[in-house]
């Protein structure tokens, strides 16, 4: 059997790819369903690998998002550390859940991820005036489960530890 | 966590942010490119497997919308030797003709908070902040940042845009200021017994020397007045159709007027 090879780029590339995700151009009407892929990213990675992904991580790549999103510069960077905090803080609980309750937790995490997005927006005076803001939270949690599996699975390929 | 807070504070009071900006968006810019790159690709397949019956019928249309065209043109070209001949007959320094660039949209989705779209121009192209982008009905909006390769428009129905505006039927002024929910336009300030009617059309006045005048911004759709409000509320239906257009338009309008940034888009 061929020995584990070191592959640093395995964690990278899932970022890049909820980075296209998020960027992706979609019908007009998705747009507030649009799923928080890189908190998922970040969640999974975080939970597993807290000593590699961690609230820095999350920091950097909320910072991309503001650039790309043309956003509040450190808005999306303040959301995404504080969430990573929380799931860093219990992820050895997150692991032990079974995948429905994880995604509860996903769910949760993401309506915490949004609200303080929702915070910032409100203090610059431009709060989003739908309630579909809050859907990502659920489209999220439906799709945890499968985002999970794929994750896992990339992970045990690419034997990242 | 606090760095981001700062970063927040710094960023809405417009303090020196935007270099960082920049910066960051060059390694960025490429990223979006790859993201654009697939789906355009995907379209152009599309368009090769066009039915040939698609095609012919689309050349005969384009071929008598081109006919029509033509005819306009000309009268306009009478139009504007003439308004040419009147102005020069003022002493009058303005230019009607400016430089224009088109450019194409990337594909990319922003946040639903924000109304910008991404322009594949960029400084190399001569693309500089303030500049006015149009589609082919009107005014689209401007850009707020440029990295080498790309740059960044601000729609007009975002919610931190405002034109100058202009009634063509009268010549009232105004101020349209976006609204990014219902991707409207608002005139603001607007006292309640002005003359504008439901259906007046709006073009750029050329006030606040960032948009050329004339061209159309949006047509009132709907006006209430409200006597126990102090202003009317006018609701303006933006004529530049900033979820189609692929293609827009790089002015670069009175190059007298605008000297600075002309200085900042030539390095």
């Amino acid at each position: 059997m061929i020995k584990a090879t070191h592959s640093w780029w395995a964690i990278p590339v899932t970022f890049l790819v909820a980075f296209i995700l998020t960027l992706l151009p979609m019908p007009e009407w998705t747009v507030w369903f649009r799923p928080a892929w890189l908190l998922m990213a970040l969640i999974y990675w975080s939970m597993k690998l807290p000593y590699r992904v961690n609230v820095g991580t999350a920091w950097m790549i909320g910072l991309a998002l503001d650039v790309l999103n043309g956003t509040l510069l450190g808005e999306h960077a303040l959301a995404l550390t504080i969430t990573i905090y929380f799931v860093i803080r219990m992820h050895t609980r997150l692991r032990m859940y079974p995948l429905m309750q994880q995604s509860l937790w996903v769910c949760m995490l993401v309506m915490f991820y949004q609200f303080i997005l929702y915070c910032i927006q409100g203090f610059i005076g431009s709060p989003p005036k739908t309630g579909l803001y809050w859907a990502p939270a659920l489209t999220s949690m439906l799709l945890w489960p499968w985002v999970f599996i794929i994750m896992q699975n990339h992970r045990r390929r690419f034997k990242v530890a | 966590m606090g760095l981001s807070i700062l970063l927040m504070i710094l960023d809405q009071r417009g303090a020196g942010l935007q270099r960082v900006r920049e910066i960051l968006s060059v390694p960025l810019s490429a990223f979006e490119y790859a993201v654009s790159w697939p789906i355009h690709t995907f379209d152009q397949f599309g368009n090769a497997l066009n039915s040939h019956a698609g095609l012919a019928k689309e050349n005969r249309q384009l071929k008598a919308e081109q006919l029509l065209m033509k005819a306009q043109v000309q009268r306009l070209l009478a139009i504007e030797f003439e308004n040419n001949q009147l102005k020069a007959l003022m002493h009058s320094s303005a230019q009607i003709h400016g430089k224009v660039l088109i450019a194409q949209l990337l594909a990319i989705d922003s946040d639903p908070f924000v109304n910008q779209v991404i322009l594949d121009k960029g400084s190399h192209d001569g693309v500089f902040i303030g500049q006015p982008v149009l589609d082919a009905d009107g005014v689209m909006g401007k850009i707020i940042q440029v990295s080498p390769i790309t740059s960044r428009v601000l729609l007009i129905n975002d919610t931190h845009s405002g034109v100058p505006v202009q009634n063509t039927r009268n010549g009232v002024r105004a101020i349209a200021v976006g609204d990014s929910y219902s991707r409207k336009l608002h005139l603001v300030n607007v006292p309640q017994t002005v003359d504008i009617n439901v259906d007046d059309v709006f073009v750029t006045s050329g006030l606040g020397e960032h948009y050329p005048a004339g061209y159309p911004v949006g047509k009132v759709i709907s006006i209430k007045r409200d006597t126990g409000l102090q202003f009317a509320a006018i609701d303006l239906q933006a004529s530049a159709r900033s979820d189609r257009s692929r293609q827009v338009l790089l002015v670069w309008p009175n190059q007298n007027v605008v000297s600075t940034p002309i200085k900042a888009g030539a390095s």
